[in-house]
C-alpha cells in the first residue's frame, strides 16, 4: 500500500500487470501491453480515448471500441513520458458512485471486499489504494474522484473546470466533466496533474489562465489562515467516524493557526436537484450518439438506434429516460433555465464567502465504509452528494487528503476547496497536511 | 413539470431502452422524489442571475464576464461539431436567427 511513482519506478511493466492480473478485485478492463519505454506508470479510467486497446466507458454498447485517435489527456501523458498499464473498471459512463454499474462487474474496497470503492472511478482508486498502481486517472462530474479517493483512503483532485482538456474523454454531464487524479501520493497527484492541464482548442471549454501553476507559495503556519466550514454541508448527517474524524481536522487546523469561519451557502441544499435537472439533461443528450453508427456495438442488420440500444446498462438507461423527460416537457425549457441560474447563483455564493476565506473545508463523503449490500442508486443515497457536486456545479477546484494512515479501515476523506484557478493553493495547504494530520 | 408513470413508459419506448416494468417503476419512484424537491429549486429567487445557458455559448462556461470573448453566432455554428452541448447551443442558436 501506499506505493508511489518512485517505488513502481524500479519495476518493469510486465511485473505491473502481473500484479494487476494476480488481484480478484476486478479493477482492470483492459491490459495496455506496448510498453512505452519508461518508467512513470499509471493507469487510465476507461473513459478516455485512446487507440491502444478499446475504450469501452464500462458498456456494453462500446465493449469492443477501439479510438481512432488518442484524446488530449492519454496525448499528455504520453507526451509527458508516463506509461499507461491498464484501463480500469468504472461506473458505466461515469453514472454511478459505487462501481456496480458496471458493464464489467463491481470492483472491491481496497480495504474491505464487502464493500464499494465508490465510483464512478471505482477501479482507479482500489487499483492505487491497493498498490497496484501507484496513480491513474479519474473523471469527475459529481464526485466521481473525490468520493472514491475517501472511501479507499487515498488523494483525489479535481481540478478547476477548463483546466483539463475533455477533448476524446467521453462525455456525461459536459459542463460538470473535469478530468483529475488519484494517487497514493500528493507530489505524484501534482506532478501528474500538470502534465495534463494545459490549454486546448479542440475543446472549447479549455481555459488556462496566463501564468497558471499548480506551484503555489508554500505555507509554513496557518497564522492568519481563515477557512470557512459551510453550515449547509455540516447539517447532513455523517457517520460517527466521518463526524469524528471531521472534528479532529477543524481541531488540528486551529492548532496550527488557522481561524475556524462559518458560513452559510443556502442553494447548497439544492445541489442534487441542480445536478439531476442539468447533468441528467446533458447525459441524456451526450448518451444519443451512441446509435449503433458513429460509435457504439453495430449490429448485422445495420438498423441504427433501435437493435443497439438495450445495451445500455440498467442505471445508465434510468438516467437516459429521466434526463430526456426533463428535457421534452412541457415546462422543460423553464426548469432547464431557472436551474442554470440557481447554478449562478450558487457560483456567487461561493465567491462571496471566498473574498474573506482562503479555503472552505468539508467531509468528502458522509460515509467511511458502504457495504455492497446497500442500494446505492437511490434519490436517499445521492442526497449525500451535496457535498460533492458544488464544486462541479461552480467549476472549482477541490482536493480530497486521506485523514487517516494510508491503509487504515474506515477511512475518512477531507475536501480543500477554494476558488478556481486556485488549485496551487490547494496543493500547498495539503503538503502542509500531509503526514501530520493524516500521520 | 408533472410527470405519470405512462410518461416513464413511453419515454423508454420512444427510446428504445428496453426497460423492464421494475426498472419503469424504479424511474418513476425518482421523479417522484424528483419532482417533490424541484418545487424548492423553482421558488429559489434568482433576480439578477443570467442563466447559465448564456455563458455556455462562449468559451468557458465558468469564466467572468471580463474574461469572455464576444458572443459570435458564425463563431458558435462555425465550431458546432467539436461541442458536446450542442443541443442547446442550437436551440440558441436557431432563437437568435
Amino acid at each position: 500500500m501506499n506505493k508511489t511513482l518512485q517505488d513502481f519506478s524500479k519495476i518493469s511493466k510486465q511485473e505491473i500487470i502481473d500484479g494487476l492480473k494476480a488481484d480478484k478485485g476486478n479493477a482492470v478492463v483492459n491490459y495496455i501491453e506496448e510498453d512505452f519505454g519508461t518508467n512513470l506508470y499509471i493507469g487510465l479510467k476507461d473513459i478516455h480515448m485512446q487507440t491502444l486497446v478499446p475504450t469501452t466507458s464500462a458498456s456494453h454498447i462500446l465493449e469492443n471500441q477501439i479510438g481512432s485517435y488518442n484524446s488530449e489527456v492519454v496525448s499528455r501523458l504520453l507526451a509527458a513520458g508516463f506509461n499507461p498499464v491498464a484501463t480500469l473498471n468504472m461506473d458505466e459512463f461515469a453514472m454511478g458512485g459505487s462501481n456496480k454499474n458496471s458493464y464489467f462487474g463491481s470492483v472491491d474496497n481496497a480495504l474491505d471486499p464487502d464493500n464499494i470503492p465508490g465510483g464512478s472511478s471505482g477501479g482507479s482508486a482500489y487499483a492505487v489504494a491497493k498498490g497496484l498502481l501507484p496513480a491513474a486517472t479519474g473523471t469527475d462530474t459529481g464526485g466521481s474522484i473525490r468520493q472514491p479517493a475517501s472511501l479507499n483512503g487515498i488523494y483525489g483532485y479535481k481540478p478547476t473546470y477548463g483546466l483539463i482538456s475533455r477533448y476524446g474523454t467521453i462525455g456525461f454531464g459536459s459542463s460538470f466533466d473535469t478530468m483529475g487524479v488519484l494517487a497514493n501520493d500528493l507530489d505524484d497527484a501534482k506532478l501528474i496533474s500538470a502534465a495534463m492541464i494545459g490549454e486546448d482548442p479542440k475543446d472549447n471549454t479549455s481555459y488556462v489562465p496566463a501564468g497558471f501553476s499548480l506551484d503555489a507559495e508554500a505555507i509554513n503556519d496557518l497564522n492568519g489562515k481563515r477557512i470557512a466550514i459551510i453550515k449547509e454541508f455540516s447539517e447532513l448527517e455523517c457517520d460517527d467516524e466521518t463526524n469524528s474524524e471531521y472534528k479532529r481536522a477543524i481541531e488540528w487546523f486551529i492548532s496550527k493557526g488557522a481561524k475556524i469561519v462559518e458560513h452559510s451557502i443556502p442553494t447548497v441544499k439544492l445541489a442534487l436537484e441542480l445536478y439531476i435537472a442539468i447533468a441528467y439533461a446533458e447525459g441524456a443528450s451526450n448518451l444519443n450518439r451512441f446509435d449503433g453508427i458513429r460509435y457504439g456495438t453495430q449490429t448485422d442488420d445495420h438498423v441504427p438506434f433501435i437493435t443497439t440500444r438495450h445495451l445500455f446498462g440498467s442505471e445508465v438507461k434510468k438516467r437516459i429516460v429521466l434526463g430526456s423527460l426533463l428535457l421534452s416537457g412541457e415546462k422543460s425549457s423553464e426548469v432547464f433555465e431557472h436551474a442554470q441560474k440557481v447554478r449562478q447563483k450558487m457560483k456567487a455564493q461561493f465567491v462571496e464567502v471566498y473574498k474573506t476565506c482562503d479555503y472552505i473545508i468539508a467531509p468528502s463523503n458522509s460515509m467511511s465504509t458502504i457495504g455492497k449490500s446497500q442500494d446505492t442508486n437511490s434519490y436517499k443515497f445521492y442526497s449525500s452528494d451535496i457535498l460533492l457536486i458544488p464544486a462541479n456545479l461552480t467549476g472549482m477546484p477541490s482536493l480530497t487528503i486521506p485523514l487517516k494512515p494510508a491503509g487504515s479501515s474506515n477511512p475518512v476523506g477531507l475536501q480543500l476547496m477554494a476558488n478556481r484557478f486556485e488549485d496551487g493553493k490547494l496543493f500547498s495547504l495539503a503538503k502542509f497536511a500531509e503526514g501530520k494530520i493524516n500521520g | 413539470m408533472e410527470f405519470t408513470r405512462e410518461n416513464v413508459k413511453e419515454m423508454a419506448e420512444t427510446m428504445h431502452l428496453a426497460l423492464s416494468e421494475t426498472e419503469i417503476d424504479e424511474v418513476f419512484a425518482k421523479v417522484v422524489d424528483f419532482s417533490g424537491n424541484m418545487e424548492l429549486m423553482m421558488a429559489e429567487d434568482v433576480t439578477g442571475y443570467e442563466p447559465f445557458i448564456m455563458s455556455t455559448l462562449n468559451k468557458n462556461i465558468f469564466q467572468t464576464e471580463s474574461e469572455q470573448e464576444e458572443y459570435d453566432v458564425e463563431h458558435l455554428k462555425s465550431t458546432l461539431n467539436d461541442f458536446d452541448g450542442e443541443y442547446f447551443v442550437i436551440k440558441k442558436v436557431m432563437e437568435d436567427e
